[in-house]
């Protein structure tokens, strides 16, 4: 009998401790960025972050400013959001509501799939065939811009939209259809102006769940958005987003050297920002009990 | 280059060789940087450049590499931890030999004579 409790025991904390491992992963992350980062603070000091230059490689004087990282993720970000809501939310609308079973069952497993391309087929594609797309029909002299990431991200946040609306949608409860239908609304009528607002608060989870997705993706950014550290909230300039900045130069950066710690800064913004949208999103799908209490 | 001067900031950064190959290619009034041994496909054109206002432009190549008047060329090297023996000191010998040179200047690099 005791033997049967120890091992019950084991089993419990065995269990317990693979359940919070992503907890313990999560903090030993923060507390290798700020290790490496911290002396940054005595020299060259914080100020040097907060200002409007990147050039951390010079023979005048290095620029660890972080603002044109964040304004370059941000405005990608916010134009791949763009792109990306009505597409997710129509199609999530169309799957749930109009398409026939036969339809449902043809287009998931596309949307999946969507989802599954790695990132860095869809960056080459994105250099090979978006990138001058998007010259032309502008009349740019390059195609590397902040809109064409954006187009790319697009294709990476569709499917987190669409799958996560679309179970906010099937979640509506069939008495609102009802109601709506026996007071003579039409089937459009009804899924814009009942169905839709009710699921509300799924789509506008499934967006920040998508946004998250988007600001930390590097590798489709770094290959087409022409990685020009300026602020500029035009989508046709090129811009440079903090993964990217991340990944093109930590293979090239002297160890612990104030590069080395500002690419660590940018690091540590950059999770912040991922963390407080996942947290956002998290707390609106708790609110409206998508996610067990 | 510059005269140590800094970059603009809107200047583009490429992740790879093959990617400002492809973006000069594709681009109007761009101009980059990258090894001889890429502009050997694609529409690429090949500029010639002067050390310095009193000496003429020099067109990469060959020779002009060799005998140092093309200003903005660098060895290649091979790092090793210590002396290369057994597997590495292999590598090592086959990229000095004639048959490792060979291969340099099929693929549009300069070999080291």
């Amino acid at each position: 009998m005791n033997k049967q409790r120890l091992k019950a025991k084991i089993i419990k904390y065995f269990l317990q401790s693979c359940g919070s491992l992503s907890i313990i992963i999560i903090l030993l992350i923060f507390l290798f960025l700020f290790k490496e980062a911290l002396p940054f603070i005595g020299s060259p000091g914080l100020n040097e972050l907060f200002h409007s230059i990147w050039n951390p490689v010079s023979f005048q004087k290095e620029e660890f400013g972080l603002y044109p990282l964040i304004t370059g993720s941000i405005l990608v970000t916010v134009l791949a959001t763009i792109i990306a809501i009505p597409f997710g939310i129509i199609g999530a609308v169309y799957i749930s509501e109009v398409a026939t079973p036969g339809e449902r069952e043809f287009l998931k497993p596309f949307i999946e799939i969507l989802a599954g391309i790695p990132s860095v087929v869809l960056g080459f594609f994105g250099l090979v065939v978006i990138a001058p797309l998007v010259k032309d029909i502008f009349g740019l002299n390059t195609g590397l811009t902040a809109l064409t990431g954006s187009i790319l991200l697009a294709f990476m946040a569709i499917p987190t939209i669409m799958s996560i609306s679309e179970d906010a949608i099937k979640s509506v409860p069939s008495a609102y259809k009802e109601a709506s239908l026996a007071l003579g609304a039409s089937k459009l009528e009804t899924i814009w102006k009942v169905v839709v607002p009710a699921a509300l608060s799924g789509i506008v989870a499934s967006v920040m769940l998508g946004m998250g997705r988007v600001v930390g993706e590097t590798m489709t950014v770094m290959m087409v958005t022409g990685n020009a550290p300026v602020i500029s909230m035009n989508p046709f300039t090129s811009v440079r987003t903090m993964t990217a900045t991340i990944a093109a130069e930590m293979g090239e950066v002297t160890f612990g050297s104030h590069h080395y710690m500002a690419l660590f800064w940018v690091g540590i913004v950059l999770m912040l920002m991922t963390f407080l949208l996942n947290m956002v999103s998290y707390r609106v799908l708790k609110k409206y009990g998508m996610i067990d209490k | 280059m510059l005269n140590k001067e800094n970059f603009d900031p809107s200047v583009k950064l490429m992740p790879a060789s093959s990617s400002i190959a492809q973006s000069i290619s594709q681009d109007k009034w761009s101009i980059g940087y990258l090894g001889l041994g890429y502009t050997k496909e694609g529409n690429v054109k090949v500029l010639n450049v002067k050390k310095d206002e009193n000496t003429p432009a020099v067109t990469p190549n060959h020779n002009t590499v060799l005998d140092k008047t093309y200003s903005i060329a660098r060895p290649l090297f091979l790092i090793f931890n210590g002396e290369p023996a057994g597997n590495l000191k292999l590598v090592f010998d086959y990229a000095l030999s004639a048959e490792g040179q060979k291969i340099v200047e099929e693929t549009g690099y300069v070999t080291l004579k």
